[in-house]
């Protein structure tokens, strides 16, 4: 017998569901869909957000640069995750030193100008 | 304004700059805003609690998990047009989804440290387990704790899975789907287990059950599968996600035995089933 916790989820969240639905079971694969799509157009923690929900990526190299207070800290580890992401997603990626350079800037803020 | 963000200048979907913000001081938040707004910066611009990322607001991640990758090797697909929406894109999506879980040849999944499990374990008769650590994703310090049945009549690493210490989500060989279940044991609060190191799992939102299921491919072994349920909103026909998190066999072609389970239960704070 499903718990009324659940069911008043079900029901809190808005979905006309029946009590199979509610407790159907998704594959890996499903999940995987669910959050792609979440995170490419917007889920329901994004309902407030105003921009386009349209799939946005890169289309040429990436020239990253890094700067503000303890940049260089973190560099090795910006650099890291630019390789792993290119190597998924077969984009070129380069790490630059003039930000004027650069078309993805990282900036570190010491939080006063927040 | 947010401490950290990343904002955009792109052109029929194609990103043509990105300046990211880190407001942050302390070194776990700077570490955190990084590998957060670098997954936006790669066109993952929104956010999810539909599994494990580092994206989610409720999984406490610090850095990319596995469903991140999966993400963005999706998003860079040929076959998704820059500037669509989704409308126009979701069937290509689903496949590419379907494609790209099975290309890996694993089964979605986290897990749970449990040294203790182990230790039971240990004394089962008719075989043994065996225990190994290993690293997926070179560079990114994912170690992967498996224990593994190895009895006399299976040969290759299946059942007993249950496991440990990944600083990230990850995919275990083997485990089986969740239609298998053949019978919910019970619902508890997410809120009675902890999990995770340091205690950074908890606060979770969701649910966590407890499922029994036989493996057919070792001899009808009964298990027992732990299950944390995502309360998501309704894109795929279904409001929830369920998510298998680790799972308990007994020895090969037998029933669980309920004293080691009730010792598993205890051994990761959950109550009773």
């Amino acid at each position: 017998m499903m718990p009324k916790c659940i069911f008043s989820i079900c029901l809190a969240i808005g979905i006309s569901m029946s009590l199979g639905a509610c407790t159907s079971r998704i594959t890996g694969s499903d999940q995987i869909l669910i959050f792609a799509r979440e995170v490419y157009f917007g889920g329901p923690n994004d309902k407030h957000v105003a921009v386009a929900r349209e799939l946005i990526r890169w289309n040429g190299p990436l020239r990253a640069s890094i700067e503000g207070p303890g940049a260089d800290d973190y560099r090795d580890q910006v650099t890291g995750y630019l390789e792993d992401f290119t190597r998924l997603t077969k984009l070129e990626a380069s790490h630059v030193d003039e930000p004027g350079e650069a078309n993805l800037v990282i900036v570190l803020s010491d939080g006063d100008s927040y | 304004m947010a401490p950290c963000y990343a904002r955009f200048e792109d052109s029929d979907g194609i990103i043509q700059r990105v300046d990211i913000r880190i407001g942050v001081t302390k070194p776990a938040e700077i570490e955190h805003c990084l590998a957060h707004e670098l997954c936006h910066a790669f066109g993952l611009r929104f956010h999810s609690t539909a599994a494990e990322s580092v994206l989610s607001s409720v999984h406490g991640e610090n850095r990319p998990t596995p469903a991140d990758d999966l993400a963005l090797s999706i998003l860079y697909d040929p076959r998704l047009r820059p500037g669509a929406e989704f409308h126009e894109v979701a069937k290509t999506l689903e496949e590419l989804t379907s494609k790209v879980t099975r290309d890996f040849g694993h089964h979605w999944a986290a897990v749970l440290p449990a040294a203790s499990r182990i230790e039971i374990l240990q004394n089962a008769d008719n075989g043994y387990v065996s225990r190994y650590l290993r690293t997926r994703y070179p560079k990114k310090h994912i170690n992967v704790d498996y224990a593994y049945w190895r009895g006399p009549r299976v040969f290759r690493p299946s059942a007993v899975v249950v496991l440990n210490t990944a600083e990230r989500g990850y995919f275990i060989d083997d485990l089986p789907p969740l239609k298998d279940a053949i019978a919910k044991v019970g619902w508890l609060s997410r809120k009675t287990l902890q999990f995770g190191e340091q205690g950074k799992h908890k606060g979770h939102h969701g649910l966590l059950d407890t499922v029994k299921f036989r493996l057919e491919s070792l001899d009808n072994t009964e298990c027992l599968g732990f299950r944390q349920r995502l309360m998501s909103y309704p894109t795929i026909g279904s409001g929830s996600t369920d998510l298998l998190i680790g799972y308990l066999c007994a020895n090969p072609g037998a029933s669980l035995d309920m004293k080691i389970v009730g010792g598993l239960l205890q051994s990761v704070k959950i109550r009773g089933i």
